[in-house]
């Protein structure tokens, strides 16, 4: 028989009043504040996604950046996955890539001028 | 369908109509239609499959246990007993057995615990908020705790009670029972969320 890992009975009990306070809402109304988590992501939606394969503690890691094009310092550094071969590693960035991407058609993408770098 | 879970529903059978202790394996083969030597490959022997059934019943229990609050109202409840319904309904052995599997399967009956607790907690939690939401009149704690448990009593020992005086099972009476249990209870608010939500759903 499997074996799952549990969480004791004063664990549970907080939990289940929590939910109920969180269902709770009748005494307060709405705020449009409540929203603001999803504004604070509206960048993603337009942002640009580049794999970025490197090589850490051993293996090949796959990283998802997140860059919006018009606010170049704007960036979102996700780690998706490891491989073993850079290769492999390669295929599965282009693939996560390809999924992740808003914009499929590639018309989006971050410029280097966009960050100004003088080369003085 | 897979052999497995054709085997898997034939043990289910099996357990309801003769209990765990009096199946033999020949008997699970016959009704899932497969040879003995089949079923051997498949589960190396009679406590293989009753682990495999019981952590079906525990992982179905358990998706019951997570529908905690999906639905804020009192249709709520009634969703969450439709469930339970269906669930003792379709396992109706998990009474039955209770003893024969205490004795000699101390894993699954310490699983049990487990779950039965986690139900009673939510009974009693379900309560709470349905007090604090003003459907439910106001009571000590410790009355609420005990109408939790007679609830839970109600859920529980409702399938094997019928059963043992020889009525039919149906799930509208087991819901008329449960919600006997609850409506003294409920503020006239409660009264009026339930005549318009649940009610239509029992006659």
């Amino acid at each position: 028989m499997k074996t799952g890992h549990h969480i004791d009975v004063e664990t549970y009990k907080w939990l289940l009043q929590s939910i109920n306070q969180m269902t709770l809402h009748e005494s307060r109304r709405a705020d449009d504040s409540d929203l603001n988590f999803v504004r604070q992501g509206d960048w993603l939606s337009e942002s640009a996604v580049l794999a970025h394969i490197n090589k850490r503690k051993g293996t090949w890691c796959i990283d998802l950046v997140f860059a919006y094009p018009h606010e170049p310092l704007r960036l979102l550094i996700r780690k998706i996955a490891t491989e073993t071969s850079w290769s492999k590693a390669c295929l599965r960035g282009a693939i996560f890539q390809r999924q992740a991407a808003k914009d499929q058609r590639g018309t989006i993408e971050p410029s280097l001028d966009a960050f100004s770098i003088c080369n003085n | 369908m897979t052999t497995k879970d054709k085997i898997f529903e034939a043990a289910v059978n099996m357990f309801n109509e003769h209990g765990v202790a009096n199946v033999r394996l020949q008997q699970i083969a016959d009704e899932s239609g497969i040879s003995v030597g089949n079923l051997a490959y498949h589960f190396k022997n009679k406590d293989a499959i009753v682990s495999f059934v019981y952590d079906a019943l525990f992982d179905e229990f358990s998706n019951i246990l997570s529908d905690y609050l999906l639905e804020n109202s009192l249709l709520g409840i009634n969703q969450q007993l439709e469930q339970y319904y269906g669930f003792f309904h379709k396992y109706k052995f998990y009474f039955t057995d209770i003893f024969e599997i205490e004795r000699n399967y101390s894993s699954i009956i310490s699983k049990w615990h487990h779950y039965i607790n986690r139900m009673l907690l939510q009974i009693k939690a379900r309560i709470d908020f349905d007090t604090s939401r003003g459907v439910m009149i106001a009571q000590s704690d410790e009355m609420n705790e005990l109408l939790a448990n007679n609830i839970w009593m109600s859920v529980i020992f409702w399938l094997p009670q019928r059963t043992l005086r020889g009525l039919p099972l149906e799930e509208r009476l087991f819901k008329e029972a449960v919600w006997s249990q609850i409506i003294p209870y409920l503020s006239q608010r409660g009264q009026d969320e339930f005549v318009q939500l649940v009610y239509p759903s029992l006659v």
